[in-house]
């Protein structure tokens, strides 16, 4: 009996330590709070290229609802409409979330879309925009919602790296996590209202080009993560 | 000799490794509809355990060292990891290890052997990612909603069906997780094996009969709970219809299922007629 009293204590302390052991490896430290994060409106140039804010179109203010929710999930947002000299238009809209810890923050467009009553007439579809020669992997998914049809270009940032949600997602911030540290995120999503896909894409990819072109080097990294030059 | 002080300062161990995940559990997923059974996964084990005291006492004890405490390593690895990067399944999974290798630690192999149902019974509480049970569930879900649907439309219920929205009259339904879902499917099954375990056949014919039938039973149930929803919808109008997912549904689920087991079970029994009670 004693024995087994001294081996029981020693378990005990063994799994004392494990609870300790896991108090201290937890993630505490926001990445947003080691390095300077500019607001999305000191990062987005309101004119750009052919590309100027269009202030006529004045977005249209989420319901109470859809307001709490959007407030519960982000830190920030930012959503502008942009037109250019040929009256194309594009709409911009950034997310920031200070902490990805948990992975799921940043809502996937495959997913808020049809919260909102869209329908996805595509699968979600990988695609690349080339930015100076380096391939930035962009996401693309078609909405609806009766004659509206909004093709969507979007990607993700986690911490400092373009990554996928998901399992990719998760992985990113474990990755920070083990490191004892929380990763922020950006939504980055870029759409128009057009019919044709295949030309409003094209016309989504240039409208990132010259957006992340006109962009200081700085501000640029906020957006794709300091791989890309 | 105080025989308890092993046990108390192992349960104490416990307490301080895991309360806290309770504690956290108890807040966030045990609140959820899909986890919900979590802590009746967790009540039911303990019980069991309890229910075989008298036995651990009896038991010829041979005591490991290396195996349990490697499970042990295993066990706080994943237990950490888990905790420390929120990933329920390592924390909740590591559960198993660790009690795995405390049975070993002081009973040695025969402990492991007579604790084996409540050990793996806490497989059903462990809460698996949610991309994977999407995955498993979609396929189910929209299967549960065709066979609802056109069951009720043979019927003369003027039924139409678009993915997992079912329409019926001026009303919409949307099947939701919930209703088909792999966590009703792992309670039932979990419902099941407990049954199997406290009516002790000795028939592994029998066991592992039952253990199969109990999928298509739960299938069965959530098709006759979506069925009933849609009638009282249909007859008592969407709030009579809301009231009923929130408040009976999962109580009917429940009984449609163990009717079916009991009812399953002794279609099992004639065939199966050599196979008696151990009683």
């Amino acid at each position: 009996m004693p024995h087994d009293t001294a081996r029981a204590a020693l378990i005990a302390a063994v799994m004392a330590g494990a609870c300790a052991l896991a108090f201290a490896m937890t993630p505490r430290i926001f990445i947003a709070d080691l390095q300077s994060r500019d607001k999305f409106a000191q990062i987005v140039p309101t004119r750009f290229g052919d590309w100027m804010v269009d202030t006529s179109i004045v977005p249209v203010a989420p319901s109470p609802d859809l307001q709490k929710v959007i407030d519960a999930n982000y830190d920030e947002t930012l959503a502008l409409t942009f037109k250019n000299s040929m009256g194309d238009r594009v709409m911009l809209s950034l997310a920031y979330g200070r902490n990805q810890h948990k992975g799921m923050i940043t809502h996937r467009p495959e997913i808020c879309y049809p919260a909102q009553g869209f329908k996805l007439t595509t699968g979600v579809t990988d695609a690349v925009v080339d930015f100076h020669g380096s391939p930035i992997p962009v996401k693309n998914v078609v909405a609806a919602m009766g004659a509206r049809n909004e093709p969507i270009t979007y990607w993700v940032m986690v911490g400092n790296e373009i990554t996928e949600f998901g399992y990719p997602h998760r992985w990113v911030a474990i990755k920070y996590g083990l490191k004892g540290e929380i990763p922020d995120g950006v939504l980055v999503r870029v759409s128009s209202i057009s019919a044709d896909s295949k030309m409003a894409y094209a016309l989504q990819a240039g409208f990132i080009q010259e957006m992340l072109a006109a962009m200081p080097l700085d501000k640029r990294h906020r957006l794709l993560g300091s791989g890309y030059q | 000799m105080k025989s308890w002080l092993p046990l108390a300062l192992v349960i104490a161990g416990w307490l301080v490794m895991y309360g806290p995940s309770y504690y956290n559990l108890s807040s966030t997923i045990w609140a959820s509809d899909e986890q919900g059974h979590g802590p009746i996964i967790l009540g039911v084990s303990l019980w069991l355990l309890y229910r075989k005291i008298d036995e651990f006492k009896q038991l010829s004890r041979k005591p490991l060292v290396l195996v349990p405490s490697l499970l042990m390593l295993v066990g706080i690895a994943a237990y950490t990891l888990g905790r420390t990067q929120q990933i329920w399944t390592l924390e909740i999974g590591s559960q198993i290890l660790v009690l795995a290798a405390l049975l070993l630690f002081f009973f040695g192999r025969a402990g492991l052997k007579l604790a084996w149902f409540p050990l793996a019974f806490l497989v059903f509480m462990i809460p698996w990612p949610g991309d994977l049970v999407a995955a498993v569930t979609s396929p189910l879900k929209s299967a549960v909603s065709v066979i609802a649907a056109s069951l009720l439309y043979e019927a003369g219920y003027p039924v139409g069906r678009s993915g997992v929205i079912l329409t019926v009259g001026q009303y919409q339904l949307l099947v939701a997780d919930a209703c088909a879902g792999l966590n009703s499917m792992f309670t039932l099954e979990a419902l099941g094996l407990l049954y199997m375990n406290i009516m002790k056949y000795t028939s592994v014919t029998r066991n592992v009969a039952l253990a199969i039938l109990i999928i298509p039973i739960s299938f069965i149930a959530n098709v006759v709970r979506v069925m009933i929803l849609v009638l009282v919808t249909y007859h008592f109008g969407d709030e009579a219809g809301q009231g009923f997912v929130h408040s009976f549904a999962g109580m009917v689920l429940f009984l449609v299922a163990l009717t079916l087991i009991l009812t399953t079970d002794k279609i099992l029994g004639l065939f199966l007629k050599g196979n008696q009670h151990a009683a």
